[in-house]
């Protein structure tokens, strides 16, 4: 049988073999010329466009220039390949086969009367697919660093305390229980109030999801500190779903500071780059946040120790002060008592030797008085003695007189007139 | 929660009262009253780390009783 190359060449075969042949018999017929034609594997490139598992691996394969689809073809990883196949692909691509994600396969070309035409592949190479996303995901980055959306949300700042925290995940990932717990267990009594936003994490509607979940986060911005994307617990499965650029716009743009907890262990997704912060497990996510908020409480304790310290400082130099000032008033106080004290002293004293002067002058004053009313002629008089005048003069001797005189007699009391009688010398 | 001051508000004034207090630039008259609302703010944002938010009302309730006594 010769190799048709058209189907008008076919057609002519036909009407020379004067045979209508059955569905059963043309496919019989293409399926030799396969069989024939195209006895070897080949490598080829391609991106899958869906996956289905149903006991076998049934793809439906395109070739893309840009947007618009150039080729397509289904292809099939039988049963028994595909339990061996998957899991090295897994292991060593770190993500598992799936709908979006470019593949390098060597595969036979298969046609069967019944299924028709479809690649039948038998090996994958895993670091062709790391290459492709590993190039995507180079590429989405550039994108977003021209665009300056890259670092935007690292320019805001990390809450002070991010006590509300707005989580992005899917209500029955483990990751989500995992923060959860660890944020409500944490070991210094701190309260956080969480709000879900639901999302898909992987297959083909993430994209969509996670961005309307992001939006709902903004629309309730004022009531949150933080937002934080969780995924999985377990596998490594559909990280490039987070190597997308409409996401990371969406968080470029974002009131809010996002980090990122995808967790997977080794590479940096797109999402990763464009939040604030990432950390590789939703538990490292409650961490993250749990030491910023035990950071500002020892802040806290520390600013109020300092207060303590400062104010009793000030209160002890207050009363030194005051104790050293009361303590010069009362020596000062002494110091002028005492000054005082002494002046008056002197002053007594002096007062007193005045007194003494005044005394002694006043006695002897008083005798001098003794003596002068002692002398005093009406005190003598009152002894008993008198003073004879003779014509107005006292009388001393008996010669002033002669007998027949008149003579007055001053008395203490009275006077007597009387004549000399006789006179004897003394 | 709307009269309570933010978190950051909150320490910034107490370290600002602080550095006072430390530079021993406040007046004694003031002193008291100072001392007073640091330990407020202190206290606040201690109690608010790890409780509701009805008892922080119950506190900012409290404190402004205190204040018009």
């Amino acid at each position: 049988m010769k190799v048709i190359s058209n189907s008008g060449k076919l057609l002519e075969r036909t009407k020379t073999l004067s045979k209508i042949l059955s569905l059963y018999e043309l496919n019989q017929l293409i399926k030799s010329i396969f069989d024939t034609a195209l006895p070897q594997t080949f490598l080829v490139t391609a991106e899958i466009a869906s996956l289905d598992i149903k006991n076998h691996c049934f793809l439906t394969l395109v070739d893309k220039d840009k947007e618009t689809i150039r080729a397509e073809m289904k292809a099939v990883i039988w049963a028994s390949t595909y339990k061996t196949l998957s899991v090295e692909f897994k292991e060593a691509a770190g993500i598992e086969l799936n709908k979006g994600i470019k593949i390098l396969f060597e595969a036979f070309v298969d046609f069967h009367e019944r299924y028709g035409l479809k690649l039948n592949i038998i090996k994958i190479d895993p670091s062709y697919t790391i290459g492709e996303l590993a190039i995507r995901r180079k590429e989405i980055l550039e994108r977003l660093t021209k665009e300056g959306l890259k670092d935007k949300n690292k320019q805001l700042e990390f809450p002070l305390v991010p006590q509300r925290i707005g989580i992005i995940s899917s209500a029955t990932a483990a990751g989500y229980e995992d923060l959860l717990n660890h944020l409500k267990n944490n070991p210094y009594g701190y309260k956080f109030h969480c709000r879900l936003y639901e999302a898909i994490m992987q297959g083909d509607k993430t994209e969509a999801s996670i961005i309307n979940a992001l939006n709902q986060g903004r629309h309730d911005a004022s009531y949150l500190d933080v937002l934080v994307i969780v995924r999985g617990g377990g596998g490594q499965a559909d990280l490039h779903c987070f190597d997308n650029y409409e996401i990371a716009k969406t968080i470029a743009f974002l009131p809010l500071p996002v980090i990122s907890g995808i967790g997977h262990e080794r590479d940096i997704t797109v999402v990763d780059e464009a939040s604030n912060t990432r950390v590789k497990t939703p538990t490292a996510a409650a961490d993250l946040i749990i030491t910023r908020v035990k950071d500002f409480e020892d802040r806290i304790d520390s600013l109020s120790h300092s207060l303590v310290h400062a104010t009793n400082k000030i209160t002890a130099n207050l009363k030194e002060t005051l104790s050293f000032f009361i303590k010069n008033f009362e020596s000062s106080i002494k110091k002028e008592l005492f000054n005082s004290y002494h002046m008056l002293n002197a002053l007594i004293k002096r007062l007193n030797f005045s007194f003494k002067i005044i005394r002694t002058e006043r006695e002897r004053l008083q005798s001098k008085e003794g003596n002068i009313n002692h002398l005093n002629p009406q005190n003598v008089l009152k002894r008993g003695y008198s003073i004879t005048y003779k014509n107005g003069k006292a009388v001393k001797s008996e010669s002033e007189v002669k007998t027949g005189d008149s003579l007055k007699t001053t008395l203490y009391k009275g006077e007597l007139i009387s004549k000399v009688e006789s006179k004897h010398s003394a | 929660m709307n009269d309570a001051p933010s978190y950051k508000n909150a320490i910034e004034e107490i370290e600002s009262i602080v550095n006072e207090i430390e530079n021993e630039s406040v007046d004694i008259d003031v002193l008291a009253q100072k001392v007073k609302r640091a330990a407020f703010l202190i206290k606040l944002c201690r109690k608010r780390l790890k409780t509701t938010d009805n008892e922080i009302k119950k506190i900012l309730k409290e404190f402004k009783k205190g204040d018009e006594a």
